[in-house]
């Protein structure tokens, strides 16, 4: 499988903060979903890729080649979009098209014109005059308009109303599906959750999971069981046991392999299995069995 | 590289036009004042105005162009697009020389063209040139503590050191005359007017030019 991003054994140290040796790959063509609480490296992890800061150790190669001798052809292939927006403030958005348009190749006006029109964002305004959503949207507008093969947003939801939010990250979709990938960093899982193929759990500077999506929401789930219904072996993987009106209740993360033996000897009414979000699997992460 | 030199230029302009206004005034009216010292000192004073305006023209733009990109955090724009961290120190640095050749060719015709006439002849382009090397080496060193510690966290210290800069030519002059009196003058003036004029270049470039890897390799290092 054809990699747009690889980085190997990648190490960023700050004073109360370690990046420790990520290793992370992203398949051409798909939408890499990053989740992690505030603190666990999503942003570094970012800026890293971006050339935005240096690594202490560790190679980061996107589309196979490295930095150190082809920024500008791998920025060239690149759309950002960061947590926050830097613009000239007191240009016109027209003017900044115009501005960013000279730094990239395959410059498509037409795009921007498009994407601006279908975000209703009028060149005439000036940036200042913009709101967080039209920011977001005109940063978007911006990283999409060279015909990246890579797009990267960094918390792009943060701050936007829901109905912008549903229109970005549909937008995304219709994105990847142009066999591009894209990698998005949210807080927010539920955006992740409705747009990335693959996830990946940062936590405290570390890879704690790499997995597709549908497969990690098949995988875990949270099981409702009577007390004295399930054999130790089986209950005692299980995530946040808690007891609940049902009896007990916990989260594991092999459901699939465990299914058949859950189906053995248990009566129905027994057990009951409910779906889990991003959100629930994070919380397992952080908290520990 | 170039689009970012014409971005600041054109940011400047009306700071540079404002800057010729002022000087060709200046230069009509102060200058040509017939009451002005008579003597050795005299062509060092119709000399220092265009010599502080010339400095004041580098350092404005300087200030100028780092307040701008500091209020709107343009290098988080910049090093987000395809252009290397060096080709933005580039830019800035070679807008300064453009403007620096610029401003010492446009004072020395402002003078010519007002016909103001300094004794030795070699007296006006050596001051200039030594006006401008050192208008260029402080502001790229001044660039390089931007780059390193930030605008707005250095800017006090960079308009003290610039204003401090301003008192040494007149308090040096002063000095000299109360020393050794108007011969100990001529004598600075004349070993001013025949001062190797490359070697003073080539000194100042060498300098602005180190000046400039410093701030390529601050900029590359830094984390955004």
């Amino acid at each position: 499988m054809d990699h747009v991003v690889e980085l190997r054994e990648v190490r960023k140290e700050y004073k109360e903060f370690v990046l420790d040796g990520i290793s992370w790959q992203i398949p051409k063509g798909c939408i890499m979903g990053l989740i992690g609480p505030n603190g666990a490296g999503k942003t570094t992890t970012i800026k890293i890729i971006m050339n935005l800061i240096r690594a202490d150790g560790g190679k980061v190669s996107l589309f196979g080649l490295d930095y150190r001798r082809n920024e500008k052809e791998i920025k060239n292939r690149i759309g950002y979009v960061g947590e926050e927006q830097y613009f000239y403030e007191d240009r016109t958005v027209a003017w900044t098209g115009r501005f960013v348009s000279r730094f990239y190749r395959n410059w498509d006006t037409n795009t921007f014109s498009r994407l601006l029109n279908e975000f209703q964002i009028s060149g005439t305004k000036k940036v200042k005059e913009l709101s967080k959503g039209m920011r977001v949207k005109l940063s978007i507008a911006l990283a999409l308009s060279h015909n990246p093969e890579l797009i990267i947003l960094d918390e792009p939801t943060a701050g936007l109303d829901p109905v912008v939010r549903r229109e970005l990250l549909d937008l995304l979709r219709k994105i990847s599906s142009k066999n591009k990938s894209v990698i998005i960093s949210s807080h927010i899982t539920d955006d992740i959750a409705r747009t990335a193929d693959y996830i990946t759990y940062l936590l405290e500077g570390r890879i704690s999971l790499i997995e597709q999506k549908d497969e990690l929401l098949s995988n875990w789930k949270k099981i409702h069981f009577r007390t004295g219904t399930l054999n130790n072996g089986i209950s005692s993987s299980f995530y946040n046991i808690e007891a609940s009106m049902f009896g007990n209740s916990g989260i594991t993360n092999s459901y699939l392999s465990i299914k058949d033996d859950l189906a053995e000897g248990i009566r129905k009414e027994d057990i009951k299995v409910e779906n889990v979000g991003l959100d629930d699997i994070l919380i397992c992460f952080v908290k520990g069995r | 590289m170039l689009t970012l030199i014409l971005k600041d230029l054109r940011r400047d302009l009306l700071m540079i036009a404002s800057f010729i206004g002022l000087s060709v005034v200046t230069t009509a009216t102060f200058l040509e004042d017939p009451y002005m010292r008579s003597g050795s000192s005299e062509a060092l004073s119709r000399l220092f105005m265009p010599c502080i305006l010339l400095f004041m023209l580098i350092y404005g733009t300087v200030m100028h162009v780092e307040k701008y990109e500091d209020k709107n955090r343009a290098y988080g724009l910049l090093r987000t697009l395809p252009i290397l961290a060096r080709e933005i120190v580039f830019a800035k640095y070679l807008l300064l020389i453009l403007l620096d050749i610029a401003g010492i060719g446009f004072f020395y015709l402002t003078l010519k063209l007002f016909s103001i006439e300094v004794e030795p002849d070699r007296l006006t382009p050596a001051v200039l040139i030594i006006a401008g090397n050192v208008s260029l080496v402080t502001c790229g060193f001044g660039y390089a503590g931007i780059f390193k510690w930030g605008f707005s966290k250095i800017r006090i210290t960079i308009y003290v050191f610039y204003m401090a800069l301003l008192v040494v030519p007149p308090a040096s002059f002063t000095l000299i005359r109360e020393t050794r009196g108007s011969a100990g003058l001529d004598g600075f003036i004349s070993s001013l007017a025949n001062a190797n004029l490359l070697l003073v270049s080539v000194c100042g470039l060498v300098l602005y030019f180190g000046s400039m890897f410093l701030a390529v390799r601050i900029k590359e290092n830094e984390a955004l």
